[in-house]
């Protein structure tokens, strides 16, 4: 699907039409984004379901800066922030911060046994925000780094050093995995 | 090359989505738009003028006659003169404490006044927007700068008799090191015919650029012609022409048949032929348009022949004969005291003018720096 016209768009264009479209092709990108944000499935309804309506709203100032997949993926980040400064999401990191203190998996990690495609994801959902999500903006969404760095607001070397620390990671978790079980 | 193979191998199932079931479904997709339905209904283009506006606008337009400024119009003046181009004067009138300065324009120039003397035209572009509480020249460099989604072209006076004396780059905002498309004569072989000579035997002049349009004057034996096309054929050297409705509206097509041109007329690009006149669409030209009536503009520069208003209305960027005058604009949509003037040359006229907005204002400001920067003053 072709979103060149966007930029370009007329006092009469259909804007409901174009969010199916938005939905149809980037429905998918956007959930998934929102979700290695948050690591909760309703939370990342709920940033989906944000995002796609602020697109709709301010169709008119997409300006073809950026990609229309990194304008929605700024659009989710900052929705994800917003509902990170709410009372909920801190509630929700507290008590994620807790668990993983103690030695039973939070009940966000049990829920989510068993719905993830494969066990790198996993490993992937552990590491920190900042790792995860340039790692899989990068390997997942495959952005390019230059991409990235745009949607992030950071030097494209900084991008590179988290992708590269965050492979590592993943590598040492692996490793002490097949060697403890 | 085995821990290439191994990282690449080791993200490999990333590719997959990170949940075994859609996470984005039809129930998702059901509530947005039941979320949507409770909203009022809209469309999505751009704010238009209201009604008033579009009134003033149409008078504007009568005024505008009077000064309008064809491309390279014959019966402009020939005397060139000898002018600082370079000087800008901060006027401390127009020093307004609490006024708040949005938005930059990026503004292209074409230089004909060489002409007489056999030179091509020459081309530099400027960079005004807000520093230091005021406004300012940031940046200003040979060529003019086209920017067009990510990235930015520059085109610049080329060797004469190679792609018709224009020579383009494309820049990459991300990375300022610009990866060249040299013009040659190769992709021009089969739009000129040999019976009228080689074909390098014309030259080539920037009329008027627009996120990825370009009109080109070409001039050769048997006159001048107007070129519409956009950068990615310019720079494949196919020139490939575009239709007039591209850029114009449907009616456009017609101004085709005849010997059209684009002009700018009281603070519009229009298209012209004949009689006929057609704006131009926001394909073309974004933010395009007066934001007060050209009488208040000629109240506050008497000297004025054109002008450009910032998307924000908050101020207005004024062309006289020798100079690039700045003012503030009020609450009120009235503008004040001059606050920046830059001279330009006697036969030089704007070919290019985009605005940045939001935090497009500090990038372009940055970016700006980096490929044109400015002596410390």
């Amino acid at each position: 699907m072709n979103f060149d016209y966007l930029p370009y768009l007329g006092s009469d264009a259909d804007a409901r039409q174009i969010l199916h479209d938005l939905m149809t092709a980037y429905g998918d990108d956007v959930w998934n984004y929102a979700f290695l944000l948050c690591k909760r499935t309703d939370l990342a309804d709920d940033i989906t379901q944000d995002t796609f309506l602020k697109a709709y709203r301010h169709l008119s100032t997409f300006r073809g800066q950026s990609s229309v997949k990194t304008w929605l993926f700024s659009i989710a980040r900052n929705t994800a922030f917003d509902y990170r400064k709410s009372g909920f999401f801190k509630r929700v990191l507290l008590s994620d911060a807790i668990e993983h203190r103690g030695s039973h998996p939070s009940a966000e990690a049990e829920a989510m046994d068993g719905i993830i495609s494969h066990e790198l994801w996993e490993q992937v959902m552990k590491l920190p925000v900042k790792l995860r999500e340039s790692l899989i903006l990068y390997a997942h969404h495959q952005l390019k780094i230059r991409e990235i760095a745009h949607l992030l607001e950071l030097s494209e070397g900084t991008v590179k050093s988290r992708i590269f620390k965050a492979r590592l990671k993943l590598t040492q978790m692996i490793g002490e995995r097949e060697q403890y079980g | 090359m085995d821990k290439q193979h191994h990282n690449s191998s080791l993200l490999k199932p990333l590719r997959q989505p990170p949940l075994r079931h859609r996470g984005f479904d039809d129930r998702l997709r059901a509530r947005i738009l039941q979320q949507l339905d409770a909203e009022p209904a809209r469309t999505a283009g751009r704010r238009r003028m209201p009604a008033f506006a579009l009134m003033l606008a149409g008078f504007a337009a009568f005024l505008a006659v009077l000064f309008v400024r064809p491309e390279a119009a014959p019966e402009e003046g020939h005397q060139a003169q000898q002018l600082s181009t370079g000087s800008v004067e901060i006027l401390q009138a127009g020093h307004q404490p609490d006024h708040v300065w949005a938005d930059g324009l990026l503004i292209g120039l074409r230089d004909d006044g060489g002409a007489a003397d056999g030179h091509g035209p020459r081309y530099r572009t400027l960079w005004l927007a807000p520093r230091d509480g005021g406004l300012a020249l940031q940046s200003e460099g040979e060529g003019i700068l086209i920017p067009f989604g990510m990235d930015f072209w520059l085109l610049r006076e080329g060797e004469p008799g190679i792609g018709g004396g224009l020579r383009l780059s494309k820049i990459s905002a991300a990375s300022p090191r610009p990866g060249e498309f040299k013009l040659t004569d190769s992709g021009l072989q089969g739009e000129v015919p040999s019976e009228r000579g080689k074909p390098d035997e014309f030259r080539e002049k920037l009329v008027f650029a627009g996120q990825s349009f370009v009109v080109l004057a070409r001039e050769d034996g048997d006159g001048k012609t107007h070129l519409l096309t956009n950068l990615s054929s310019l720079a494949s050297g196919e020139r490939r022409p575009l239709p007039l409705h591209r850029i114009a509206g449907p009616e456009a097509d017609a101004a085709a048949e005849a010997n059209w041109f684009i002009a700018r007329e009281a603070g519009q690009w229009m298209v012209r032929a004949g009689q006929a006149r057609h704006g131009l669409n926001d394909r073309a030209a974004v933010h395009d348009g007066l934001c007060m009536p050209w009488a208040a503009i000629v109240e506050a520069v008497p000297a004025a022949r054109d002008a450009f208003c910032s998307p924000s209305g908050n101020w207005l960027a004024v062309l006289t004969a020798d100079a690039l005058v700045a003012l503030p604009v009020d609450d009120a949509g009235k503008p004040g005291e001059p606050a920046l003037e830059v001279a330009l040359a006697r036969q030089e006229q704007p070919v290019l003018a985009e605005w940045a907005t939001g935090e497009y204002v500090d990038k372009w400001t940055a970016y700006l720096d980096s490929l044109f920067p400015m002596p410390d003053m």
